[in-house]
């Protein structure tokens, strides 16, 4: 397990070398190219799996693998300016690794059947190629700008995705807003990036570390503002926009535009979690610059607003996409209450439930040709496998026990109580995470009711789905991924707190080997530095320690049983919160007991406000950019054509006449007339007195010269 | 050995083949421009042998390749050439767009072609010039003789309005060179009337920080005074704000070659002056004025983006970009630090790069529509699903157009990150709201896209044909230059870091 | 003994009356026989001075320089006139005042 960048690259760069074949033969060879791209991320997954085993086998918290090599370089003199690329792998990233690769996996293994008899069949796969090597790319990245450089080229596959189906306005429109929502978010990302880098020198993760170890960021102000804030919060920014938080979140529920498979992989399992993965990479800067609170309460926003407007989407992937939203919003409050562990591994659950349900929805959509569940009804019968996937999908979004979202969800929420009943500002954040996870539970069943159970509404619809039978790249994909929303891939234990150990601590692998970067930890990099390419890292060949579960987190014993006693009680509310949830839906939708038309009569109000998500985008798009944005434009444009180069330059024109008219004048009157022609007068006047006096007559001449000769003599006289 | 060494070929090269142009038959069109080709191809592969012989560790003016000739000995005046990493690139840039663009005007112009490739080549004689000029006063005639190809060039096989464009190009231009020439004359009589009166590089680093002169009963600062005069004189045709409004009338009136030449090679004279010229001769001015070039680079960011987002013309919505992309270059400048000024070069040569494919992007659909409106006057949209009609040219457009963003892993991204970082330090608040200019940078093009690109296929683009070989084949090589120097930037940055470190050193001792 | 005051009050009568037919008469041959009294007359004061005032020669040659002089000039003068005569039929000196326009 020597790891050096040229065994490790391959992750990267086997996808992208399939992305730039295909995108050459894609047009000819459509069946080779689509085999090329789900051989590579095949192989980027078995590279991966040797990883993450790797990884499991070391089994210690410090142990990582750190190697760079110059990417260019233009100091000169004394200024030193290098930047280097590489890759940062620690048990975080192994996992992290391991899930994409397995999740793209899947989703191009499906993604085969899904788009088959799509006219650009080829080029998705094309896009899902490059896709798959910038995720994978900025999950290895050791630096901020690494990441932002795949974070964008992410962004680009999500906007060529989005718009995969150019003929339609709407396509065109959503990309459009997807790219530049996040846009937003990148720009201060970049910022944020930028504010480091001055600190620091330097934008790798251990130097980050490092100089938050060192106290680099004390007494570093931006524009004012602690510079750990400014920076912190820039980067969050970035996050905000990747992850679809509020007040950017509107980007994501257009993004349903694109193909069923691309949501699924882009905008559920992986793109939308690299936000999140990058504020956990920063959660040390974060922390320094007192954001958690606003971070925790921005996530409680989303997370509770994005499912109350899921409770109104007839569309069964608008339904997907706010849930998603919202569960993002629960990774984020994650991040806010210090849960940094659970924030992580929700978000590898979700990625794995929420692709799934994008894929079972897909095999739906892909069955009945439409989206809207009021046309639905009934298609367990006929969908039996897609079905199961489903179900036991919603189970683990819902929080039910046993099932990986209520390992990570509920110690999300059992971190946010314990927080709140210590610091009252946090309990907001505390209680609309609950309320969340109640209306979690119901929108997903209702989905899940109105989609399989109760009577076709839709004959014509219904009549025209075909039977489902097992296929290797239809549903077969679907029933793996399933498969892992069990709880128990991720904890031995109902709470993933090491808590009523089903198979020893050994099973608790996942709170185990990934840890809040604190203090501690931080003084870890405190020495460190980075070495060049092909150095291999000395720090391996170091005995780490195995690492062993603490279920008390460094606590004292009084502190830890405390602190499990409200994780017990949170336990039983969420479970409680999700059974009630189920049922209500199951009451609505199935016994047809409670009318949801009285609800949506009653709160007409509400329901229009959650129909019009909030408004968000009648008043970013409505308000901000037609009403401001464009007018001001127009107005610039016009001013800069019309007014300023009209009268500012070309009146230049104007004051040329002006000034050409005045000095023709001069030259006609003053230097002409008077000057040039005045000075023939003057000869002229002389003339007509010289003429005079030069009479011709001699004696004249002859009494004027006597007479002044006779003058001067008379003169001298005296 | 006079006359044989490879600046002067490189520089004379096209000048020959003017001659050799006009002295063909009229009627003989192709092999004129055939002829036109080869010798912009043989210019190209001398610019190539440079920079294979470049040596990439020495900064300044590389003796190997320096040229000087008495020209006119009683003024001390010389024909002086040179080469160093600032002015390689943009030589390279040169070498690379003229021969494209003797390529997409191929079928595109259609009257008097012996005049239009003749004005061509005495073009990029005159812009050779310009980046190799080591004597001032050399650099001084190549700069406006410029003006005369191009006058011709716009006004004779321009648009509809094409006679007021280029007389307002030349008088624009004109009125920056005086200034400048009065600048020259400031020079000569301050060093004394000596050997070194003309000479660029002697008159450099900051000789004339104590000079001062007396207008009007004033007692003026001469470096300051002249040091703002040359700027005018540069930011006119780079062009900063206030001088701007020449570009959109001179781009969208120029035939495509024109306005690749004009964005992709004649801006960058602007900015290319201030890092030879007006910088290293008042280094104590360029410092005290790099907040006020700050602001005005920001100016032209965001003003350029705003006012690129409400266009319905889209060759003026890229020549507006052009505005906001030099907007980063002025940045760059006025932060004066390695990082800041190296992206700056980078930035000019990146965006040589991309603003060229986008103009030949938009000759390549004007030849087809013989219109250029996103949205007509009357309110119809002009295009409209041409992705659907014209794949090819559709995936180039994007290839441009993210290159064109910055969008990381394409050129433009790695130089406007690294001006980022040179003036973050400096100028906060200006980067902050710089940032504000890429995200309209990024919305006006992504919008332009929408609206032409996307949707169901406009009737009137039915019967677009694709691009043609000839089209794809001209197209690559910028495709190819974006893409790569996105990835690998180093080829570029590792010319042009040992002059950029002397440049900043230089202006970091005031 | 004639006294040099004698000799003075001769040739200053001659000089006037010289003077007086110079600016009075209008023929020119008259103005020149006024000419030749002012010449005259100046010779006579160069002989008149030599003899009481300096007792040498130099006088004495001044005069026959004069009177050869007047004699060349009145040839040159009448030729003059004579020209004259041919081109006008006149002699009147006011008809030799073509300078005037």
């Amino acid at each position: 397990m020597d790891y050096t960048i040229a065994t490790v690259a391959p992750i990267v760069l086997v996808p992208f070398f399939a992305f730039v074949i295909n995108a050459f033969i894609v047009k000819k060879f459509t069946k080779f190219a689509v085999g090329l791209s789900v051989a590579a991320i095949f192989t980027s997954f078995l590279f991966a799996l040797r990883i993450f085993l790797d990884f499991m086998n070391v089994y210690s918290v410090g142990y990582h693998i750190h190697k760079v090599f110059n990417w260019f370089d233009i100091s000169a003199g004394e200024t030193i300016f290098k930047v280097n690329m590489g890759i940062y792998i620690d048990n975080m990233t192994a996992i992290m690794l391991l899930m994409v690769t397995g999740a793209a996996t899947i989703i191009h293994v499906f993604s085969t059947w899904y788009m088959h008899d799509d006219p650009r069949f080829g080029r998705f796969f094309v896009y899902l190629s490059l896709f798959s090597s910038a995720m994978l790319g900025l999950v290895l990245s050791e630096n901020l700008l690494s990441v932002f450089i795949f974070w964008e080229l992410m962004g680009f596959c999500s906007y060529s995705l989005i718009g995969f189906y150019y003929e339609k306005e709407g396509a065109g429109n959503a990309s459009m807003k997807a790219f530049m929502t996040t846009r937003v978010g990148d720009v201060f990302f970049l910022l944020g990036i930028i504010a480091i880098w001055s600190v620091v020198g330097s934008v790798s993760f251990v130097d980050i570390y490092n100089a938050i170890a060192i106290g680099k960021f004390t007494g570093v102000y931006a524009l004012g503002i602690p510079l750990a804030t400014f920076a912190g919060f820039a980067v969050f920014l970035g996050t905000v926009g990747k992850s679809a938080q509020v007040p950017l979140q509107v980007w994501l529920p257009d993004a349903m535009w694109g193909p069923t498979p691309c949501s699924a992989l882009i905008h559920a399992a992986t793109m939308v979690a690299a936000g999140v993965y990058l504020s956990l990479r920063m959660f040390p800067l974060m922390e320094l610059g007192h954001l958690t609170p606003l971070i925790a309460y921005i996530g409680a926003i989303t997370a509770f607003g994005a499912a109350t407007v899921a409770l109104v989407q007839t569309d069964i992937k608008a339904v997907l996409a706010f849930s998603t939203i919202s569960q993002l919003g629960y990774m984020v409050i994650g991040i806010g209450v210090g849960s940094y562990n659970a924030s992580f591994m929700h978000l590898i659950t979700h990625a794995v439930f929420k692709a799934c349900l994008f894929l079972s929805a897909g095999s739906v959509i892909h069955s009945i040709h439409t989206q809207e569940m009021p046309q639905m009804g009934g298609l367990r019968h006929k969908l039996p496998y897609t079905f199961l996937a489903m179900l036991l999908c919603c189970f683990a979004i819902a929080g039910v026990p046993f099932f990986s979202g209520f390992v990570s969800k509920d110690r999300i929420l059992g971190d946010a109580l314990v927080l709140a009943l210590s610091n009252p500002v946090y309990i907001p954040v505390a209680l609309l995470g609950f309320a969340g996870a109640l209306l979690t539970a119901f929108y997903m069943f209702r989905m899940l009711f109105l989609t399989f159970f109760g009577k076709p509404r839709d004959h014509h619809i219904y009549d025209h789905a075909h039977h489902e039978h097992l296929g290797w790249n239809s549903n077969i994909p679907l029933l793996i991924l399933s498969i892992f929303t069990l709880g128990l891939f991720y904890s031995g234990s109902f709470t993933g707190q090491g808590e009523a150990n089903l198979f020893g601590s050994r099973y608790e692998w996942f709170s185990t080997l990934v840890h809040k970067p604190d203090a501690k930890s931080l003084h870890h990099f405190a020495e460190y530095t980075s070495e060049e390419f092909g150095n291999t890292d000395t720090r391996i060949k170091e005995e780490l320690p195995k690492a062993a579960y603490d279920g008390r987190h460094g606590l004292s014993e009084e502190e830890a049983h405390h602190v499990h006693f409200i994780h017990k009680m949170g336990a039983i509310m969420s479970v409680i919160i999700a059974f009630s949830g189920i049922f209500l839906a199951y009451l609505m939708y199935v016994k047809n007991a409670v009318n949801p038309g009285w609800w949506t009569d009653t709160f007409a109000g509400w329901t229009r406000a959650l129909k019009g998500k909030y408004y968000f985008d009648d008043f970013y798009i409505g308000k901000l950019i037609k009403g401001i944005l464009l007018p001001f434009n127009n107005f610039l444009a016009w001013f800069d054509m019309v007014v300023y180069d009209k009268y500012a330059i070309d009146g230049w024109e104007a004051v040329n006449r002006w000034a050409f008219t005045v000095s023709r004048w001069f030259d006609d009157a003053i230097v002409d007339s008077g000057m040039v022609d005045g000075t023939g007068a003057s000869v002229r006047l002389m003339n007509v007195v010289m003429r005079t006096i030069q009479s011709g007559k001699i004696q004249l001449y002859f009494v004027v010269l006597i007479v002044v000769l006779a003058s001067y003599v008379w003169s001298l006289s005296f | 050995m006079y006359g044989l060494d490879l600046l002067s070929w490189i520089l004379w090269m096209p000048f020959i083949g003017m001659i050799v142009v006009l002295l063909m038959p009229k009627a003989n069109e192709r092999a004129i421009k055939t002829w036109a080709l080869v010798n912009t191809i043989m210019s190209f592969l001398l610019t190539i042998v440079l920079y294979m012989k470049f040596d990439t560790t020495l900064s300044g003016m590389q003796n190997a390749f320096n040229v000087k000739i008495p020209w006119i000995s009683q003024f001390h005046i010389n024909y002086a050439l040179g080469v160093d990493g600032i002015s390689l690139p943009m030589i390279l840039l040169t070498g690379l767009l003229f021969m494209l663009s003797i390529l997409s005007s191929w079928t595109q112009i259609k009257k008097s072609i012996k005049g239009y490739f003749a004005l061509l080549l005495l073009l990029q004689f005159t812009v050779f010039g310009v980046f190799m000029a080591l004597d001032f006063f050399l650099f001084y005639v190549f700069w406006e003789v410029m003006l005369l190809p191009m006058f011709f060039l716009i006004g004779v096989w321009g648009g509809e309005n094409r006679e007021y464009a280029a007389v307002k190009f030349f008088l624009y231009t004109f009125f920056g060179s005086i200034l400048m020439l009065v600048g020259i004359v400031a020079l000569y009589f301050a060093t004394g009337q000596s050997e070194n009166s003309f000479s660029i590089l002697a008159l450099s680093g900051g000789h004339f920080t104590h000079n001062t002169l007396s207008l009007f009963g004033y007692t003026l600062s001469f470096s300051r005074l002249f040091f703002i005069f040359m700027f005018i004189g540069f930011a006119i045709k780079v062009p900063v704000f206030p001088f701007h409004t020449w570009l959109p009338h001179a781009h969208v009136q120029a035939p495509t070659a024109i306005s690749v030449i004009l964005a992709g090679v004649l801006l960058k004279m602007g900015t290319y002056g201030f890092l030879r010229i007006a910088f290293p001769i008042f280094p104590d001015s360029a410092k005290y004025f790099s907040e006020a070039i700050a602001w005005l680079g920001l100016i032209n960011v965001v003003y350029g983006a705003l006012c690129a987002m409400a266009q319905t013309d889209v060759k003026k919505l890229i020549a507006y970009s052009s505005v906001s992309h030099m907007g980063f270059v002025m940045l760059g400048l006025a932060s004066m630090t390695i990082q800041g000024v190296n992206g700056a070069v980078l930035q000019m040569f990146n965006h040589g790069t991309s603003t060229a494919m986008m103009f030949f992007l938009i000759g390549i659909i004007y030849e087809r529509s013989h219109h250029r409106w996103i949205v007509r006057p009357d309110g119809t949209p002009g295009f409209g699903g041409l992705y659907t009609k014209l794949p090819v040219y559709s995936i180039i457009f994007i290839i441009g157009m993210f290159a064109s963003m910055g969008l990381p892993g394409m050129s433009g991204f790695i130089s406007e990150a690294l001006i980022f970082i040179g003036i973050y330090e400096k100028f906060t608040t200006i980067t902050v709201l710089a940032l504000f200019g890429l995200l309209i940078g990024a919305a006006y093009l992504l919008w332009m896209f929408k609206r032409m690109f996307f949707g169901e296929v406009n009737p009137s683009i039915k019967d677009y044909t694709d691009m043609t070989k000839l089209e794809i084949f001209y197209m690559v090589p910028l495709c190819v230059a974006v893409i790569v120097f996105g990835i690998f930037p180093s080829p570029i940055l590792n010319i042009m870091k040992a002059s950029v470190g002397q440049l900043v050193s230089l202006l970091a001792t005031f | 003994m004639i006294s040099l005051g004698s000799y003075l009050a001769i040739s200053f009568f001659l000089f006037v009356c010289g003077i007086m037919v110079m600016i009075a008469r209008k023929n020119i041959i008259a103005i020149f026989l006024g000419i030749e009294l002012v010449l005259n007359a100046s010779a006579l004061n160069f002989a008149a001075y030599t003899k009481f005032v300096n007792h040498n020669l130099d006088g004495h040659i001044m005069s026959i320089f004069i009177i050869v002089t007047a004699a060349a000039e009145a040839a040159v003068g009448l030729g003059i006139v004579i020209r004259f005569f041919q081109l006008r039929e006149s002699i009147h000196i006011d008809d030799a005042a073509t300078l005037q326009n």
